[in-house]
Protein backbone atom coordinates (compact mmCIF):
# COMPACT_ATOMS: atom_id res chain seq x y z
CA UNK A 1 0.00 0.00 0.00
CA UNK A 2 1.24 2.94 -1.08
CA UNK A 3 0.45 6.52 -0.39
CA UNK A 4 0.32 9.66 -2.09
CA UNK A 5 2.94 11.21 -0.32
CA UNK A 6 5.74 8.21 -1.53
CA UNK A 7 4.40 7.77 -4.71
CA UNK A 8 7.61 9.02 -7.49
CA UNK A 9 7.14 11.40 -9.47
CA UNK A 10 8.62 10.21 -12.64
CA UNK A 11 6.85 11.96 -15.36
CA UNK A 12 6.78 15.01 -14.11
CA UNK A 13 10.04 16.74 -15.11
CA UNK A 14 9.98 14.64 -18.09
CA UNK A 15 6.82 15.40 -21.05
CA UNK A 16 8.04 12.02 -23.17
CA UNK A 17 7.88 9.46 -20.05
CA UNK A 18 4.32 8.59 -19.32
CA UNK A 19 3.28 8.67 -15.49
CA UNK A 20 1.17 5.66 -15.34
CA UNK A 21 -1.12 6.71 -13.01
CA UNK A 22 -2.26 10.01 -14.97
CA UNK A 23 -2.62 8.03 -17.99
CA UNK A 24 -5.68 6.78 -15.94
CA UNK A 25 -7.88 9.74 -16.66
CA UNK A 26 -10.68 8.24 -15.12
CA UNK A 27 -9.71 8.38 -11.60
CA UNK A 28 -9.83 11.85 -10.79
CA UNK A 29 -7.59 13.98 -8.61
CA UNK A 30 -4.63 11.75 -8.56
CA UNK A 31 -2.04 14.16 -8.05
CA UNK A 32 -3.62 17.27 -6.45
CA UNK A 33 -5.78 15.18 -4.77
CA UNK A 34 -3.54 14.12 -1.62
CA UNK A 35 -5.07 12.48 1.09
CA UNK A 36 -3.72 14.89 4.30
CA UNK A 37 -1.68 13.24 7.39
CA UNK A 38 -0.17 14.57 10.41
CA UNK A 39 2.96 13.13 12.04
CA UNK A 40 3.00 11.52 15.21
CA UNK A 41 2.62 14.68 17.35
CA UNK A 42 -1.21 15.08 16.59
CA UNK A 43 -1.40 11.66 18.57
CA UNK A 44 0.60 13.47 21.63
CA UNK A 45 -2.27 14.75 23.04
CA UNK A 46 -5.07 12.15 23.30
CA UNK A 47 -2.41 9.74 24.67
CA UNK A 48 -1.04 11.81 27.32
CA UNK A 49 -4.63 11.93 28.07
CA UNK A 50 -4.89 8.24 28.78
CA UNK A 51 -1.13 7.97 30.09
CA UNK A 52 0.58 11.08 31.02
CA UNK A 53 3.13 10.30 29.05
CA UNK A 54 5.08 12.06 26.44
CA UNK A 55 5.48 9.59 23.64
CA UNK A 56 7.09 11.86 21.14
CA UNK A 57 10.58 10.26 21.59
CA UNK A 58 9.56 7.12 22.26
CA UNK A 59 11.09 4.55 20.02
CA UNK A 60 8.66 1.93 18.48
CA UNK A 61 8.74 -0.88 16.31
CA UNK A 62 6.45 -0.94 13.71
CA UNK A 63 5.23 -5.24 13.74
CA UNK A 64 4.27 -5.39 10.47
CA UNK A 65 8.29 -4.66 8.21
CA UNK A 66 10.11 -4.25 11.20
CA UNK A 67 10.91 -0.56 11.28
CA UNK A 68 12.03 1.08 14.22
CA UNK A 69 11.77 4.56 14.39
CA UNK A 70 10.99 7.65 16.51
CA UNK A 71 6.94 7.18 17.25
CA UNK A 72 6.54 11.38 16.41
CA UNK A 73 7.69 10.17 12.47
CA UNK A 74 4.31 8.01 11.87
CA UNK A 75 2.01 9.34 10.14
CA UNK A 76 -1.10 10.12 11.56
CA UNK A 77 -4.31 10.13 9.99
CA UNK A 78 -6.89 11.58 12.53
CA UNK A 79 -9.85 12.96 9.97
CA UNK A 80 -11.44 9.64 10.51
CA UNK A 81 -14.12 8.15 12.95
CA UNK A 82 -11.24 7.34 15.39
CA UNK A 83 -7.31 8.52 15.07
CA UNK A 84 -4.90 5.93 13.32
CA UNK A 85 -1.30 5.94 13.33
CA UNK A 86 0.52 4.17 10.64
CA UNK A 87 4.01 3.36 9.74
CA UNK A 88 6.28 5.62 8.01
CA UNK A 89 7.91 3.28 6.47
CA UNK A 90 5.45 0.49 5.06
CA UNK A 91 2.16 2.37 6.03
CA UNK A 92 1.05 -0.05 8.42
CA UNK A 93 -1.10 0.27 10.91
CA UNK A 94 0.89 1.39 14.47
CA UNK A 95 -2.39 2.29 16.71
CA UNK A 96 -5.86 3.18 16.71
CA UNK A 97 -7.87 5.09 19.21
CA UNK A 98 -10.96 5.49 19.25
CA UNK A 99 -13.36 8.00 21.84
CA UNK A 100 -16.70 7.11 22.50
CA UNK A 101 -18.72 8.75 25.16
CA UNK A 102 -18.16 5.93 28.01
CA UNK A 103 -14.30 4.40 26.89
CA UNK A 104 -11.68 4.67 25.21
CA UNK A 105 -10.54 1.99 22.70
CA UNK A 106 -6.76 1.54 22.06
CA UNK A 107 -5.65 -1.11 19.65
CA UNK A 108 -1.77 -0.99 19.87
CA UNK A 109 -1.33 -4.38 18.01
CA UNK A 110 0.91 -3.06 15.17
CA UNK A 111 3.42 -1.95 17.60
CA UNK A 112 6.19 -5.19 18.76
CA UNK A 113 7.14 -2.52 21.62
CA UNK A 114 7.60 1.10 22.57
CA UNK A 115 10.45 1.96 24.24
CA UNK A 116 10.33 5.14 26.89
CA UNK A 117 12.96 7.26 28.20
CA UNK A 118 12.43 7.32 31.99
CA UNK A 119 14.06 10.15 31.79
CA UNK A 120 11.65 11.85 29.40
CA UNK B 1 -30.86 1.95 -17.93
CA UNK B 2 -31.21 5.16 -15.65
CA UNK B 3 -33.24 3.40 -13.50
CA UNK B 4 -33.80 5.58 -9.86
CA UNK B 5 -33.81 3.66 -7.48
CA UNK B 6 -36.75 3.73 -4.92
CA UNK B 7 -36.71 4.49 -1.33
CA UNK B 8 -34.13 6.62 -0.92
CA UNK B 9 -35.32 10.02 -2.63
CA UNK B 10 -34.45 11.76 1.02
CA UNK B 11 -36.59 15.00 -0.10
CA UNK B 12 -38.02 15.79 3.20
CA UNK B 13 -35.20 19.02 3.83
CA UNK B 14 -38.37 20.51 6.09
CA UNK B 15 -37.57 20.51 9.48
CA UNK B 16 -34.77 18.56 8.45
CA UNK B 17 -36.77 15.07 9.17
CA UNK B 18 -34.56 13.64 6.66
CA UNK B 19 -31.35 14.02 9.21
CA UNK B 20 -30.90 11.17 11.89
CA UNK B 21 -30.98 12.39 15.45
CA UNK B 22 -27.19 13.38 16.48
CA UNK B 23 -26.55 14.79 12.70
CA UNK B 24 -25.75 18.30 11.09
CA UNK B 25 -26.44 18.79 7.13
CA UNK B 26 -23.54 19.55 5.60
CA UNK B 27 -22.84 20.87 1.44
CA UNK B 28 -19.42 19.67 1.23
CA UNK B 29 -18.60 15.91 0.68
CA UNK B 30 -15.64 15.89 3.53
CA UNK B 31 -12.78 13.43 2.97
CA UNK B 32 -12.47 11.02 6.26
CA UNK B 33 -9.92 8.31 5.95
CA UNK B 34 -8.22 6.28 7.97
CA UNK B 35 -4.78 6.30 5.69
CA UNK B 36 -3.03 6.74 2.04
CA UNK B 37 -5.70 6.26 -0.45
CA UNK B 38 -4.56 3.47 -2.33
CA UNK B 39 -4.23 3.78 -6.29
CA UNK B 40 -6.13 1.41 -8.26
CA UNK B 41 -6.43 1.37 -12.09
CA UNK B 42 -9.20 0.28 -13.38
CA UNK B 43 -7.69 -2.25 -15.69
CA UNK B 44 -6.09 -3.71 -12.53
CA UNK B 45 -9.84 -3.53 -10.77
CA UNK B 46 -11.52 -6.29 -9.46
CA UNK B 47 -14.72 -7.32 -7.66
CA UNK B 48 -15.22 -10.71 -5.65
CA UNK B 49 -17.73 -12.50 -4.02
CA UNK B 50 -16.83 -15.14 -1.86
CA UNK B 51 -18.83 -17.85 -0.46
CA UNK B 52 -18.71 -19.00 2.92
CA UNK B 53 -18.19 -22.49 1.08
CA UNK B 54 -15.36 -21.33 -0.29
CA UNK B 55 -16.61 -20.50 -4.28
CA UNK B 56 -15.44 -17.22 -5.70
CA UNK B 57 -17.14 -15.26 -8.26
CA UNK B 58 -15.37 -12.22 -9.62
CA UNK B 59 -15.67 -8.82 -12.43
CA UNK B 60 -13.25 -7.34 -13.99
CA UNK B 61 -13.87 -3.58 -14.15
CA UNK B 62 -15.11 -4.19 -17.92
CA UNK B 63 -17.29 -7.13 -17.22
CA UNK B 64 -19.09 -5.21 -13.80
CA UNK B 65 -19.68 -2.67 -16.48
CA UNK B 66 -21.14 -4.91 -18.67
CA UNK B 67 -23.90 -5.23 -15.74
CA UNK B 68 -27.05 -3.10 -15.53
CA UNK B 69 -26.08 0.45 -14.19
CA UNK B 70 -28.51 1.54 -11.65
CA UNK B 71 -28.60 5.75 -10.72
CA UNK B 72 -29.21 6.19 -6.90
CA UNK B 73 -30.21 9.33 -5.39
CA UNK B 74 -30.12 9.50 -1.65
CA UNK B 75 -28.84 10.68 1.83
CA UNK B 76 -25.81 9.63 3.04
CA UNK B 77 -24.68 9.63 6.78
CA UNK B 78 -21.43 9.87 9.07
CA UNK B 79 -20.52 8.49 12.05
CA UNK B 80 -18.64 12.01 12.44
CA UNK B 81 -22.13 13.70 12.25
CA UNK B 82 -22.58 15.36 9.26
CA UNK B 83 -25.47 14.01 7.03
CA UNK B 84 -25.00 15.07 2.92
CA UNK B 85 -28.67 15.10 1.44
CA UNK B 86 -29.57 14.43 -2.31
CA UNK B 87 -26.54 13.07 -3.05
CA UNK B 88 -26.52 11.40 -6.68
CA UNK B 89 -24.77 7.88 -7.71
CA UNK B 90 -24.36 5.33 -10.57
CA UNK B 91 -23.41 1.82 -10.09
CA UNK B 92 -24.24 -1.77 -9.54
CA UNK B 93 -26.80 -2.89 -7.19
CA UNK B 94 -25.46 -5.86 -5.21
CA UNK B 95 -28.55 -7.77 -5.76
CA UNK B 96 -26.89 -7.75 -9.48
CA UNK B 97 -23.98 -9.13 -8.01
CA UNK B 98 -25.19 -11.82 -5.62
CA UNK B 99 -27.46 -12.98 -8.68
CA UNK B 100 -25.58 -16.22 -8.99
CA UNK B 101 -24.77 -16.82 -5.78
CA UNK B 102 -25.37 -19.43 -3.24
CA UNK B 103 -25.00 -18.66 0.22
CA UNK B 104 -26.58 -19.49 3.85
CA UNK B 105 -24.94 -16.88 5.31
CA UNK B 106 -26.10 -14.27 7.23
CA UNK B 107 -23.05 -12.03 7.74
CA UNK B 108 -20.23 -10.68 5.20
CA UNK B 109 -16.80 -8.99 5.23
CA UNK B 110 -16.02 -6.21 2.90
CA UNK B 111 -12.76 -5.97 2.16
CA UNK B 112 -11.04 -3.17 0.70
CA UNK B 113 -7.84 -2.22 -1.49
CA UNK B 114 -5.37 -1.04 1.32
CA UNK B 115 -6.88 -3.56 3.55
CA UNK B 116 -9.57 -1.66 5.28
CA UNK B 117 -12.71 -3.99 6.29
CA UNK B 118 -16.06 -3.46 7.44
CA UNK B 119 -18.66 -5.98 8.56
CA UNK B 120 -22.05 -5.82 6.86
CA UNK B 121 -25.02 -7.75 7.56
CA UNK B 122 -26.29 -9.69 4.11
CA UNK B 123 -29.64 -8.54 4.91
CA UNK B 124 -28.44 -4.82 4.47
CA UNK B 125 -26.82 -5.61 0.94
CA UNK B 126 -29.63 -6.44 -0.41
CA UNK B 127 -33.16 -5.93 -1.68
CA UNK B 128 -32.19 -2.36 -3.10
CA UNK B 129 -30.56 -1.39 -0.38
CA UNK B 130 -26.72 -1.18 -1.66
CA UNK B 131 -24.68 -0.55 -4.49
CA UNK B 132 -20.92 -0.10 -6.18
CA UNK B 133 -20.54 3.16 -7.20
CA UNK B 134 -18.46 3.99 -9.46
CA UNK B 135 -19.87 7.78 -10.27
CA UNK B 136 -20.53 10.49 -8.15
CA UNK B 137 -22.20 13.69 -9.13
CA UNK B 138 -21.90 12.59 -12.91
CA UNK B 139 -18.42 12.18 -12.53
CA UNK B 140 -16.29 9.73 -12.01
CA UNK B 141 -15.56 8.91 -8.08
CA UNK B 142 -12.97 10.58 -7.23
CA UNK B 143 -10.12 8.66 -5.49
CA UNK B 144 -9.99 10.59 -2.15
CA UNK B 145 -13.77 9.71 -2.31
CA UNK B 146 -12.76 5.82 -2.81
CA UNK B 147 -12.37 5.43 -6.78
CA UNK B 148 -12.35 3.53 -8.77
CA UNK B 149 -15.54 2.22 -7.20
CA UNK B 150 -16.78 2.16 -3.18
CA UNK B 151 -19.60 0.14 -1.81
CA UNK B 152 -22.66 2.36 -0.83
CA UNK B 153 -25.42 1.37 2.12
CA UNK B 154 -26.83 4.40 2.39
CA UNK B 155 -29.37 3.35 5.36
CA UNK B 156 -25.73 2.85 7.16
CA UNK B 157 -23.18 4.93 8.97
CA UNK B 158 -20.57 5.79 5.90
CA UNK B 159 -17.76 3.70 7.52
CA UNK B 160 -20.19 0.72 6.23
CA UNK B 161 -20.00 1.93 2.88
CA UNK B 162 -16.10 0.79 2.16
CA UNK B 163 -14.13 3.10 -0.03
CA UNK B 164 -11.58 1.36 -3.09
CA UNK B 165 -13.47 -1.78 -2.49
CA UNK B 166 -11.97 -4.78 -3.32
CA UNK B 167 -14.84 -7.32 -3.10
CA UNK B 168 -17.52 -9.31 -0.21
CA UNK B 169 -17.01 -12.38 1.99
CA UNK B 170 -19.51 -14.07 2.54
CA UNK B 171 -18.66 -15.28 7.03
CA UNK B 172 -20.23 -17.85 9.09
CA UNK B 173 -20.44 -15.57 11.82
CA UNK B 174 -19.59 -11.75 12.61
CA UNK B 175 -16.70 -10.36 12.27
CA UNK B 176 -15.98 -6.96 13.38
CA UNK B 177 -14.00 -4.73 11.00
CA UNK B 178 -11.48 -1.92 11.13
CA UNK B 179 -13.52 0.36 13.48
CA UNK B 180 -15.55 -2.24 14.40
CA UNK B 181 -12.82 -3.85 16.51
CA UNK B 182 -12.25 -0.60 18.36
CA UNK B 183 -15.93 0.72 19.79
CA UNK B 184 -17.88 0.83 17.05
CA UNK B 185 -21.38 -0.44 16.29
CA UNK B 186 -21.57 -3.90 14.83
CA UNK B 187 -24.83 -2.63 12.74
CA UNK B 188 -24.50 1.16 12.99
CA UNK B 189 -28.42 2.34 11.80
CA UNK B 190 -27.77 6.09 11.99
CA UNK B 191 -31.74 6.60 12.96
CA UNK B 192 -31.13 4.39 15.61
CA UNK B 193 -27.59 5.91 16.62
CA UNK B 194 -25.65 2.92 16.66
CA UNK B 195 -22.22 4.47 17.15
CA UNK B 196 -20.62 2.33 19.61
CA UNK B 197 -20.58 -0.93 20.77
Amino acid sequence: MTGISGLPSQGAEDPHVEDPRVEDHDIAGIAGNPIPHLDGNAAAGPLWELFRIDIIAAIGRCKNCGAVRVFGEAAVYADAPGIVVRCSSCDGVLLRLVETPTSYWLDVSGLSYLQIDREG
Amino acid sequence: MGIISSGFHGKRRTGNAAIPPGQHETGTFPVLTAGPAPYVARADWEFFITTEAGQRHAWSWDAFMALPQVDIRTDIHCVTSWSKLGTSWRGVSLDTLFEDVETASEFTTAHSYGGYTTNVPLRDLLGGKAWVAWEFDGEPLERAHGGPARLLVPHLYLWKSAKWINGIELMREDIPGFWESNGYHMHGDPWREERYS
